[in-house]
């Protein structure tokens, strides 16, 4: 977009090498929450789907309300909530108080693990019905035949939208800046805000994510192969 | 709870902002992800390797990032935007990127069959697309294109984080003023958004269906 000898006067990434070790520790932050919210959103996921799958009629109405609800809202606004509204609950507000990284992880969870409850029912939807069949004619019960025909083949009919899932969630941690935990997109802003000079800094912070996201895209295909039943 | 109705009207004024936002992120995404989805579809593989970096650059930088960057960081460079000017160039790249592939997809499900008829009757490249494999594709992107608008109204509440004032920036100052009413206007907020995007959603699912 812009000539690359404008960029380079313009651009000081000295700035970059100064912030580096506190943008280090952002990154550390960032890892450990995309780390919690992935396994927090595929535990919300396997939950949800088992209720959307089971025979009690009530169980599957309240897990479709949960994934519409929580799909369908904005994540940034799901963090608010849980960081501002949560505590003024009467009565029980007061033990609602949750540090903001709490808040923050637990409203990704929320939205990221809606998506995997749908990506896993269509999963297990998507197991010929013959398979149950066939496993029920074995003499399986239906914890068996979940455990050892349906679930194998349906994780690897999930494993590409499972994959672009987490790699949303990597995305998303970025909200988490908003309430004020110093991951690595707030560090960088905590730097901007000292320093007043921010292009060097987005344009870094944005390579990093940037890269994250190719190897992540990467990791899932190798999996995708290896899993693949030729 | 009277401030809680007092604040309403901004609300209502945020909602408008919302939808005002989405749809030009929205028109702006369309266009660019048909310029650039029906560009890969086409080009050799060299030219196509630096449209395919950027879309895939695009794909990957967090929203935030990228509208920070746009509103924060371009003016150090001598662009100066508006926030909402910001907020809607960051989404319609990003929808856009997702856009083009959209696009991209749909032209390249079309069976080859129906491109070398076309050109076995005498037809351009660009005749064959307008003409016949387009017409088509579009029937193949209009669930996802819907599903896309639904996440360019959720991924719309970031714009708020730059100061638009849109549906969440109207909550947010509402409950800057008196934080006792931060539940009712959060809840609000939320039950606002699900309205909006439940039937959009629904919408895509509906047309995948019956379009299959």
């Amino acid at each position: 977009m812009f000539p690359a000898v404008l960029l380079a006067a313009a651009l000081d990434f000295g700035i970059v090498r100064d912030a580096a070790p506190q943008l280090a520790r952002g990154f550390a932050l960032t890892l450990e929450i995309a780390v919690t919210g992935t396994i927090g959103a595929l535990a919300v996921g396997v939950a949800g789907a088992a209720a959307r799958i089971s025979p009690s009629a009530a169980a599957r109405a309240a897990a479709t309300a949960f994934t519409e609800f929580f799909r369908n809202t904005p994540p940034l606004v799901q963090i608010y909530f849980l960081a501002f509204a949560l505590p003024k609950l009467p009565g029980v507000g007061h033990y609602l108080i949750l540090p903001a990284v709490v808040a923050a992880t637990l409203g990704l969870v929320l939205h990221q693990g809606a998506i995997n409850i749908e990506i896993l029912r269509a999963g297990l939807l998507a197991v010929p019905e013959g398979q149950r069949e066939a496993a029920a004619a074995l003499g399986l019960g239906r914890i068996d035949q979940l455990r050892y025909v349906l679930v194998p083949q349906a994780a690897r009919i999930s494993l590409p939208a499972l994959g672009n899932n987490v790699i949303s969630l990597f995305k998303n941690t970025t909200l988490v800046a908003s309430i004020g935990v110093l991951d690595l997109f707030g560090e960088a802003n905590d730097i901007i805000a000292q320093i007043l000079v921010s292009a060097e800094l987005f344009i870094t912070v944005g390579v990093i994510y940037v890269i994250c996201v190719a190897l992540l895209g990467t990791a899932f295909r190798l999996l995708e192969r290896r899993l693949a039943l030729a | 709870m009277s401030s809680y109705l007092t604040a309403l009207p901004a609300l209502v004024r945020g909602l408008g902002t919302t939808f005002a936002v989405a749809l030009a992120s929205m028109a702006l995404a369309v266009a660019f992800g048909f310029i650039a989805g029906t560009l890969r579809s086409v080009l050799p593989k060299a030219l196509d390797l630096p449209l395919l970096g950027i879309i895939e650059f695009l794909r990957g930088i967090p929203l935030l990032v990228l509208m920070y960057f746009l509103f924060f960081g371009l003016p150090q460079l001598g662009i100066h935007t508006t926030n909402n000017a910001a907020a809607i160039a960051a989404l319609a790249l990003y929808a856009g990127a997702l856009g083009s592939e959209i696009v991209r997809g749909a032209i390249v499900s079309i069976p080859m069959g129906q491109t070398e008829a076309a050109a076995a009757l005498g037809l351009g490249t660009f005749s064959i697309l307008r003409l016949v494999v387009i017409p088509q594709a579009i029937r193949r992107m209009l669930p996802p294109f819907v599903a896309l608008f639904a996440l360019i109204v959720e991924s719309s509440s970031l714009a708020a984080l730059i100061d638009v004032t849109d549906l969440l920036q109207a909550a947010r100052q509402n409950v800057e003023r008196d934080p006792d009413i931060a539940l009712p206007i959060y809840l609000t907020v939320l039950v606002a958004y699900f309205i909006v995007n439940y039937p959009v959603s629904l919408a895509s699912q509906r047309l995948e269906k019956k379009l299959a």
